[in-house]
């Protein structure tokens, strides 16, 4: 709530203000004329380039992030959960059929493990958290008020 | 009557088996069963003679060696690890030998033989007296089947038996809630005596 009651009529999308048959200077009342005046100064200033580059970034930061973390799991689960560390190479069991020796055969390929998972969620979690460090300047009515 | 007797000697000579496997199947087994980690890997880096008569399993001697560059675990980073200073230190100490000195408690059923084989084992340059379980299996002219061509006799040797890392010097330090410091071994080999 703010003591000058700006936007005082709790319009959400809009600017709103009110006036029966009255002269000018009686309505609308001095709140609406400062809601006017605030609403005023922010339209420009939340349209302004920058302003729309840093609300564009900070939406695709969290996308990306949501993005990763989904590709992460997903991939992570498709190899097999892995639960230990990642893989580079898997070893398959044989036996030789003269001695009846069991022999591992080794053979190229990455399964992913918890690693692999904890560190692309790291990487998500860090996009995130940066989204919320771009900060989009907003000017407020005590500001608004002084000058 | 002759040609036979030398026959009869021939073959209850103490034979010498050459445990160098073109073929890649001998193999050294290793798990290490840690609370937060299991570590498994194998080498196949094998080679070794030993002499065995089939008529005297219980003086079988002879060397096994794992080359200490075949050692492999899933992971290349661990890899790199488990072969660098502090834990095998393959640049220094290539080789991993087990000499075997006195066989023990020896079974022998058909063509297998159990015992109980007393040696040196050295890991790291460091060598300790061990006693481990084993198993021979003579394969009299089964040499031809693995290798074409070729006759002569197979000896297989299974063996599986726990070692102490630390007794090793093998990084005594880490924790060995991440890394056991009980390591079981398995060897899986066979050694070919073609024939003369």
């Amino acid at each position: 709530m703010n003591d000058k009651c700006i936007n005082g009529l709790s319009s959400y999308r809009d600017v709103a203000a009110q006036a029966g048959h009255q002269s000018p200077d009686v309505a609308p009342n001095d709140a609406d004329k400062l809601t006017g005046k605030v609403f005023g100064k922010r339209v420009p200033e939340s349209t302004k380039p920058g302003a729309q580059a840093k609300l564009e970034m900070k939406r695709a930061l969290k996308i990306i992030a949501a993005l990763i973390a989904i590709v992460v799991v997903a991939f992570w689960a498709a190899k097999g959960a892995n639960t230990a560390w990642t893989k580079n190479q898997i070893s398959e069991t044989k036996i030789d059929p003269v001695t009846e020796l069991p022999y591992p055969v080794i053979k190229d390929k990455f399964v992913p493990g918890l690693d692999f998972l904890g560190g692309g969620l790291t990487v998500a979690t860090l996009l995130a958290f940066a989204a919320r460090f771009i900060r989009i300047q907003r000017t407020n009515s005590k500001q608004i008020n002084s000058k | 009557m002759v040609a036979g007797s030398i026959v009869l000697s021939a073959s209850a000579a103490p034979q010498l088996f050459d445990f160098k496997d073109p073929k890649g199947v001998n193999n050294a087994v290793f798990k290490l069963d840690a609370p937060l980690e299991a570590i498994n890997g194998s080498a196949n880096g094998i080679s070794g003679t030993v002499t065995f008569d089939a008529a005297k399993p219980g003086d079988t001697k002879g060397k096994i060696i794992i080359a200490t560059e075949s050692l492999q675990v899933p992971n290349s980073m661990m890899k790199e690890h488990m072969q660098g200073g502090r834990w095998l230190d393959v640049a220094t100490h290539k080789e991993i030998t087990f000499e075997a000195k006195e066989f023990k408690n020896v079974k022998t059923a058909g063509d297998k033989t159990t015992a109980s084989v007393h040696g040196t084992l050295i890991i790291k340059g460091v060598a300790k007296e061990i006693t481990a379980p084993i198993t021979l299996t003579y394969l009299k002219g089964k040499l031809s089947q693995r290798v074409p061509k070729m006759e002569g006799d197979l000896l297989v040797i299974r063996s599986t038996f726990i070692i102490k890392r630390s007794d090793f010097a093998i990084n005594p330090g880490a924790p060995a809630d991440k890394v056991s410091d009980e390591i079981e071994l398995t060897l899986s080999i066979a050694g070919a005596a073609p024939q003369k």
